[in-house]
């Protein structure tokens, strides 16, 4: 009966094994949001993509950080930001926010 | 428990292995008896995993909730993130981002077209430029409107020649109300008022809440089971972050930097940090920022906000006794990837591997 208690055992693993996968995983996860609204919240492909937020208004992934590739705003200070690996490009005036986020809740500056 | 019940009755079960042939009726009787044996402890551990799972349910559900919301205050984004109690009918994310909103765009207006009626905050701003003897200066109006970096009203921002910056220093004085500017404290003035929310009414307003308001952040209390906030302090060079804050009950981070707000024409970089002393962005040599964390002082969050703007413009020596009578922690980052404590902020900071703590 010790291989029945082990395979008891084993099922019961398996079981919080399977639990434990469905929940949501930690690693990077884009979040692309525009006027305060969550438009949407993925986990970061690894391929190179890019996201239309708006016509004209373009995010870009690299697989490991993203960019504002194109936006109508005035000062393009969110297309100058570049390439971000954690952290936000914020888009003021367009009030879109692209975000890149590894288990961390903020970000300081 | 669990595993001490099994293993008592492995000596029983051994017994009952392999019944390959026929057993004369006494056994057969024994193992019928061993096999609803066998269903009663199935049944016990399946009712044991899913009360185990039960209770673990109950725990991760029980502490709370995580909500977030979005906003925009100040010409800056607000980040609210909460833990909602569902024994405790807790306020959502974006009902406590519209509480803060509506506070902060009436100090918004007092504080555009009458900031000394704010007597307490003219008060201890003017307190804290006279401690850092004008470091950190709230009487700037003049300078900050004739080089224009925020670019307001659309116009672009401008490079004053020397007689103009002249003229407009002759009008910066802190203590004269119309030349009052609150750029350098207003931030950390609006994360007392929303730190005072929870001590003015502790039973409608969450333990625990994370604001960021651009880039300012607030902390109260803990995330969901306990876990401390997790708080990157972004890299100023390059897209990552320098370090991780890791923060349990009431903090204020505040950090100033020539990179957040600048603007280059000819190929030469102006930041949004004046030095009252030349009337240009203060000269910090390889200084690239300043974040101060503050915790029980009085008005903590305008004290962090206005000391980090002082530190960034004085630099590590001439700011730490200034950092040390307030009982700051704060920590300075150099271009050359190095990182100055002061206080007790490698207790709550880590560096990323692209940062190392100086000596």
């Amino acid at each position: 009966m010790k291989r029945m208690d082990w395979a008891i055992l084993g099922t019961a693993l398996l079981l919080c094994f399977g639990l434990w996968a469905l929940l949501p995983k930690t690693g990077n996860t884009l979040v692309i949001r525009s006027a305060g609204k969550t438009v949407m919240s993925i986990r970061l492909p690894t391929d190179p993509a890019q996201w239309e937020i708006r016509p004209g208004v373009i995010a870009e992934t690299d697989g490991k950080r993203v960019r504002m590739q194109s936006s109508t705003c005035p000062d393009q200070l969110c297309v100058k930001q570049g390439w971000v690996a954690s952290g936000a490009v914020i888009c003021l005036p367009e009030r879109v926010t692209l975000e890149i986020t590894d288990g961390t809740d903020a970000y300081a500056y | 428990m669990l595993l001490g019940r099994f293993a008592k009755r492995s000596g029983t079960s051994r017994s009952a292995r392999g019944f390959a042939k026929p057993l004369p009726a006494i056994q057969r009787m024994e193992a019928m008896r061993t096999s609803a044996k066998q269903n009663r402890r199935i049944a016990a551990a399946a009712a044991s995993v899913f009360a185990l799972g039960f209770v673990a349910f109950v725990l991760w559900r029980g502490s709370g909730t995580i909500d977030a919301a979005q906003g925009y205050l100040m010409g800056s984004i607000v980040n609210i993130t909460t833990v909602r109690n569902p024994l405790k009918k807790s306020p959502t994310a974006d009902s406590l981002l519209q509480q803060f909103e509506a506070v902060g765009r009436k100090c918004e207006e007092l504080w555009n077209n009458s900031p000394a009626s704010d007597t307490e905050l003219t008060a201890f701003a003017r307190q804290i430029a006279e401690e850092t003897d004008g470091a950190f200066h709230p009487g700037l109006k003049a300078l900050i409107n004739l080089w224009n970096i925020e670019s307001k009203d659309g116009s672009p921002p401008y490079v004053p020649t020397a007689s103009e910056i002249q003229a407009a220093l002759t009008l910066c004085d802190w203590t004269d109300d119309s030349a009052l500017h609150f750029g350098a404290i207003g931030k950390g003035a609006m994360l007392d008022t929303a730190a005072a929310f929870q001590t003015d009414n502790p039973l409608s307003f969450p333990e625990s809440m994370l604001l960021d308001f651009g880039g300012n952040i607030l902390s109260l209390g803990s995330k969901t089971l306990g876990k401390p906030w997790r708080v990157a302090l972004r890299d100023p060079q390059g897209g990552g972050s320098a370090g991780i804050f890791t923060l349990s009950g009431r903090y204020f981070i505040s950090t100033s930097g020539g990179y957040e707000k600048y603007f280059i024409q000819n190929g030469i970089s102006y930041h949004h940090i004046f030095d009252s002393r030349t009337g240009c962005p203060a000269e910090t040599g390889n200084l690239l920022s300043v974040s101060v964390v503050t915790s029980g002082q009085d008005h903590a969050g305008a004290l962090g906000d206005a000391l980090s703007t002082a530190a960034f413009v004085l630099g590590y020596a001439k700011a730490i006794p200034i950092l040390e009578a307030h009982d700051c922690a704060a920590v300075f980052l150099y271009k050359d990837g190095s990182a100055r404590a002061v206080g007790t902020v490698r207790q709550i900071l880590t560096l990323t591997e692209s940062y190392r703590w100086y000596k």
